[in-house]
């Protein structure tokens, strides 16, 4: 697998604030990588940089074997802004159109408009759009140069939730051909679902880059759901239970080691009925891990 | 040439095609100025009317021009900046260049097809019959003289905001006509104002179209004077540019890489 992205010791920074300070990064090439953070991270700065709309200057990034903003890279990268373009007088065919003109090798766009189920409103004036309908337009026109690096920065908002439900399961479909994805959301729980790794972008510094499982691992809390006729001090004395909740036969444990706590169940295990377990969601762990940091 | 195509259909229909109010300002409210200000609040012998229509054709000829520099041109190119089209146009391949040439052509043929409209109405209403040698000097003359006015246009789609881009369009557009004359003659205007109009390229212009009209020859030291100006400005242009290079690295990216 070759890199896609590449970052090695990448600093930036504003007169009064360092904003990245030194990020080293590869993505791969094919690889669907969510980056998150709090607002004010860094994440569009960086962002601007690796698409070349910021100088580097001093060859700390590397993108498809090139660097950022030459034409090579223009021809295999398209971004999918997080503001669409409000450009009036215009109908959605020929907004696709147009970027479709402005790439090396595109995609058909009558294709496109197919595949991103844009038919319908094709001949409607962008103007007269809904948010979502922005969106979507906004995503064809990225997609339709047909590109090997894909950048797509808070992709669904404003989607309603069939829209979105469509939008990913066309990024899967890029995924299958190998287009390398980059996605910024404030969706966390979409970037679980799709990424193959993620980083947390802080103040400027990673303060993770891997895969969700990994960090999830890291991260054991979980909740278990069950309902039972023992008695609730049977439980709150249970490995890694941090507490135990009863409402008539239901029952919540909180654990902050999952594993730990569910072995200590087993032997309960005839007694407990409609068990679930949910383990901690990339949300609250983003949460814990960007609040201790403010701390 | 197909992405220089598809750009100059892309603008032309939302730009003129779909755009009744661009009509309206560049093309239609001149012809009306035309007819309001010929046939209608006029007074002298016929003679001297006919003289008078001859030498407001060429008013405002110069007129709707100035008016789609600058309520055109100048708003189109700051609207699709602050709506970010020429950022993303920029990161494609083909870059802004096919949209610049697009834009350039657009505003030259709406330049055209104003000045032959006019010359129709001027037919149709006093009988001006103008050659096809003489319809096409006057094109000439309007769209080579103009073009320090286009560049003003483009001038003031640099500022940073809309309503910016309006009061330079205002403040230069009403001004400049009544002190170049093409409103009313310029020899009403006092002594130091006529001075300050004589050397404007509207004024320039509209007297070399007057002069093509007549069948006179054009002097050479106005043809000078438009190509002075068209120099001044593409300097400014240039100049501009590259300070807004530079200030807009400085204001997104006031950083450098450490």
């Amino acid at each position: 697998m070759t890199a896609a992205i590449q970052l090695k010791n990448l600093s930036f920074a504003y007169p009064n604030k360092r904003v990245l300070d030194h990020l080293n990064l590869q993505i791969q090439s094919g690889e669907i990588f969510g980056l998150v953070g709090p607002n004010g991270a860094g994440k569009t700065t960086l962002l601007n940089l690796i698409q070349g709309i910021l100088s580097s200057h001093n060859h700390t990034i590397t993108v498809l074997d090139s660097q950022p903003g030459s034409t090579i890279v223009k021809e295999k990268v398209a971004t999918m802004f997080q503001d669409d373009l409000q450009i009036n007088n215009v109908t959605v065919r020929e907004f696709i159109k147009l970027f479709a003109a402005q790439a090396t090798h595109p995609k058909n766009p009558e294709t496109v408009i197919k595949e991103l189920g844009l038919t319908d409103i094709q001949n409607q004036l962008m103007n007269k759009l809904s948010g979502g309908q922005r969106r979507k337009v906004s995503f064809a026109s990225a997609i339709v140069s047909n590109p090997q690096l894909l950048f797509l920065d808070e992709p669904t908002v404003g989607m309603d939730a069939e829209t979105r439900q469509n939008f990913w399961r066309y990024i899967e479909k890029l995924r299958q051909q190998n287009v390398t994805i980059v996605i910024t959301s404030h969706y966390l729980e979409e970037i679980q679902k799709v990424a193959d790794r993620i980083a947390i972008l802080q103040d400027g510094q990673f303060r993770y880059v891997g895969t969700w499982q990994t960090l999830q691992s890291h991260h054991d809390n979980g909740q278990f759901n069950f309902n039972t006729q023992l008695e609730r001090s049977l439980f709150t004395h249970l490995p890694a239970v941090e507490s135990a909740t009863q409402t008539d036969a239901n029952m919540t444990l909180i654990s902050n080691d999952t594993d730990l706590t569910l072995k200590a169940l087993l032997p309960f295990i005839d007694q407990l009925h409609d068990i679930t377990i949910t383990r901690e969601s990339l949300e609250s762990i983003f949460l814990e891990m960007t609040n201790k940091g403010d701390h | 040439m197909k992405t220089l195509g598809y750009q100059i259909s892309f603008n032309a229909k939302r730009v003129f095609l779909r755009n009744f109010n661009y009509l309206f300002f560049t093309i239609l409210m001149p012809i009306g100025f035309y007819i309001l200000f010929t046939k209608v609040l006029i007074s002298g012998t016929t003679a001297q009317e006919l003289v008078f229509a001859k030498q407001y054709l060429g008013s405002m000829i110069v007129y709707s021009v100035l008016i789609n520099a600058m309520f055109g041109l100048g708003q189109i190119m700051q609207n699709d900046r602050q709506h970010k089209l020429l950022s993303a146009l920029s990161l494609t391949p083909r870059g802004t260049k096919y949209y610049y040439i697009s834009i350039g052509i657009i505003m030259s043929l709406v330049n055209m097809l104003a000045i032959i409209l006019m010359q129709l109405v001027a037919k149709l209403t006093w009988h001006i019959n103008l050659s096809l040698g003489e319809s096409i000097t006057v094109i000439v003359i309007a769209v080579l003289g103009t073009l320090p006015i286009m560049g003003v246009g483009v001038l003031s789609s640099f500022a940073k905001t809309p309503q910016l881009t309006s009061i330079i369009a205002n403040l230069t557009v009403f001004p400049l006509a009544v002190i170049s004359g093409l409103w009313w003659p310029i020899s009403m205007m006092p002594n130091w104002v006529q001075t300050i109009g004589k050397a404007t390229p509207t004024y320039l212009t509209s007297k070399m179209i007057n002069l093509a009209i007549n069948n006179q020859s054009l002097p050479i030291h106005d043809i000078m004077g438009i190509v002075i100006w068209t120099v001044i400005i593409l300097v400014l242009i240039f100049v501009l540019i590259k300070l807004v290079q530079k200030s807009g690295e400085l204001k997104n990216d006031q950083g450098t890489a450490v």
